[in-house]
């Protein structure tokens, strides 16, 4: 069993529990651990751009045979604990992976981290031409056009949630 | 596109190229791709397969250009430059590439990889501290690997750079895409897919030069057959036309096969661990380039275009003269000598999900739960603890179940191949008419245990000779594991 999967286990239990049963499951897996990356705790995973946002091929591979190998994985996680640096890092962000959409018709909590993720990947990592990354009003109504399953209004609150947190102007927590 | 001038190459006859394209494969950078093997150690085995990332990128840009122009005079989904910038992408994407492939970007990741963030509880397992278990470790260091270095290489290689800019193209643009961090969809699933052109030219190409047929699939089909979809949200997805299905499960059956054959090839698994493990050491003694941020600081220079397959044999050459470690000087003897790791046991299992059948289980457990057992065994026979390593590997026919993809705003349906009906699409596993439907839920796993050559001196058959009571006391313990398991659990 290698060590990534033992790792990936542990993280998503800090963060709530190692679930994938169904596809919002799975999404949420996805983002949280693209959110937690934000934290300065790298697991070492980069993402593509895709419908739903950031995804990493080589998550979903890990994350799967973690899966399939689960019952021998909660036998071998026994042995191993995740190190102070490492849950100090994960303790930063939780409470963003945490939190939900805070308009009053909340989104689900995989479409609001999709969307946390989305915004961020969109402003820092995506190449963009015909955008300006730095104004508010551009970057939202782009990702309106490549979401079109969000209000515009909840891509603000995104926005807003994330510069709180400094990672409209940072990359990562870190800097 | 301009025509400049013809390649002539044994996979497709020949290749146009732009006057771009043209002066970008003669830089230095990506001439330095000739001396990069495209499988690594592989020719250790099929003595033929020593074709070169030089070679593949080529290949690359031709699919690529090809898929991309039939879709821009098809459906209209590009435009002339777009089907240009693909090409370019596509010829650049291996730009980056480390000594020995993928041996040398796995030295990397591990020396990358960031203090470990998980402890054990109970310390005293030597295992981790062996360079062969940390060289067989899997890993996903992504920041690292050769698309994130060719990134670098595209955007601060003033050579590459000129030509781009020359040219109206921009690097950044460029890096980007052979990263999958563009926003065109499109763009991405022509380059980072389960149908695209990496993957067509390296089964049609390794095929061709290992000589194991597997991977004789049919390109012009497949190309003629590509076909545009959309879903609800009007997303472009490019797929295969459903007349073409059969040509795609051949494809992913090829793919599959390959891979069990060729690039999961024990002996070159055995020898590609062994280069891992010296690479990795000569690193941490400082004799090789010890850091992505040492690369990051020669790749505008002409120490870049030397950091290549040579640069890896002539450290391993200059580091026989000083080692003093009793299982690196093994490594290199056996590596230099061929001498290939011998292996202990192999299971295989083809499996649903978490169903392991009780042969494969037994192994797993002998493995990693009661690996003191093993390495008694070896005590008893002189062989030290830290000459035997085992390796674990999966292998999906079509990356995602198809009990996954049931919502089809799943996302994983990323990893999977597109059926286009009418316009419509459909993830190949989800069609029940297909046979990548069943077998789409099944993976095959892999678990070797390996043990080093050591008897430097002796011939081949007295080293053979001394493992076979070692490996016939270790069978008696698996055959016991095997046992205890089926009456545990019938």
């Amino acid at each position: 069993m290698d060590e990534k999967v033992i790792e990936l286990k542990l993280c998503l239990d800090k963060l709530g529990g190692f679930r994938m049963d169904d596809f919002k499951e799975r999404i949420a897996l996805q983002k949280k651990i693209y959110l937690m990356q934000l934290s300065g705790l790298d697991l070492g995973y980069r993402f593509n751009w895709y419908i739903r946002g950031p995804y990493s091929p080589s998550l979903a591979d890990v994350a799967f045979d973690a899966w399939n190998n689960k019952d021998l994985l909660d036998e071998i996680c026994l042995e191993y604990e995740l190190n102070q640096e490492a849950s100090e890092h994960i303790d930063k962000i939780k409470d963003l992976i945490e939190s939900k959409c805070p308009l009053e018709d909340d989104l689900e909590h995989y479409k609001w981290l999709e969307l946390l993720a989305s915004v961020h990947y969109l402003k820092h990592v995506a190449y963009l031409t015909d955008v300006n990354k730095e104004n508010k009003n551009d970057l939202c109504q782009k990702i309106k056009s490549l979401k079109p399953f969000f209000t515009l209004e909840q891509i603000e609150v995104a926005w807003d949630t994330l510069n709180k947190w400094g990672l409209i102007k940072n990359k990562t927590l870190k800097t | 596109m301009k025509v400049y001038k013809w390649i002539n190459e044994n996979i497709y006859g020949s290749i146009p190229v732009t006057k771009t394209e043209f002066d970008l494969i003669n830089t230095k950078a990506f001439q330095r791709l000739r001396n990069i093997k495209q499988l690594g150690l592989a020719h250790l085995v099929f003595p033929t397969a020593d074709h070169s990332r030089f070679s593949h990128s080529l290949g690359v840009m031709h699919i690529i250009g090809r898929m991309a122009a039939h879709l821009r005079n098809k459906y209209q989904i590009f435009n002339t430059k777009e089907v240009d910038k693909l090409r370019i992408a596509g010829l650049l994407h291996d730009i980056g590439h480390y000594p020995l492939s993928h041996v040398g970007e796995k030295v990397y990741q591990l020396l990358t990889k960031k203090e470990a963030i998980i402890t054990k509880k109970r310390k005293g397992n030597k295992n981790e501290e062996n360079i062969l278990h940390i060289a067989s470790t899997e890993l996903k260091q992504e920041d690292v690997n050769h698309e994130k270095l060719g990134k670098y290489v595209i955007l601060n290689r003033e050579e590459i750079k000129k030509i781009l800019e020359r040219d109206d193209f921009d690097p950044n643009e460029i890096a980007k895409i052979i990263n999958g961090e563009h926003i065109n969809l499109a763009y991405d699933q022509l380059i980072h897919s389960g149908l695209d052109a990496d993957r067509l030219d390296y089964l049609l190409r390794d095929t061709t030069q290992t000589g194991a047929k597997y991977g004789l699939v049919d390109l012009d089909y497949i190309i003629r057959m590509l076909s545009v979809g959309r879903d609800e949200n009007d997303n472009v997805w490019i797929g295969i036309d459903k007349r073409a299905i059969h040509s795609i499960e051949h494809f992913l059956l090829a793919r599959y096969f390959s891979y069990s054959q060729v690039t999961w090839h024990r002996t070159i698994r055995g020898f590609e661990i062994m280069a891992t493990a010296l690479f990795y050491e000569m690193a941490k003694r400082g004799m090789v380039y010890d850091s992505f941020e040492q690369l990051k600081r020669i790749v505008d220079t002409d120490n870049w275009i030397n950091f290549n397959d040579n640069y890896f044999y002539q450290k391993i050459s200059e580091f026989s003269n000083r080692i003093n470690n009793e299982l690196c000087n093994i490594l290199l003897f056996n590596l230099n000598n061929r001498r290939r790791a011998k292996l202990i046991y192999e299971e295989k299992d083809f499996r649903n999900g978490k169903a392991k059948s009780h042969s494969y289980a037994a192994l797993e457990n002998l493995i990693y739960k009661k690996r003191d057992e093993i390495l008694k065994i070896a005590n008893e026979h002189n062989i030290p603890e830290d000459f035997i390593f085992n390796q674990e590997l999966s292998l999906k026919i079509d990356k995602i179940p198809s009990s996954t993809l049931l919502d089809i705003t799943d996302e994983n349906k990323k990893e999977t191949i597109m059926v286009i009906d009418k316009g419509k699409i459909f993830p190949i596993s989800s069609l029940p008419s297909s046979i990548i439907h069943p077998l789409s839920e099944r993976s095959l796993y892999c678990l070797r245990l390996y043990v080093v050559d050591l008897f430097i001196g002796k011939t081949l058959e007295e080293s053979n000779n001394l493992f076979d009571s070692f490996i016939s006391d270790f069978k008696r313990l698996y055959d016991n594991e095997l046992k205890f398991l089926k009456e545990k659990l019938p």
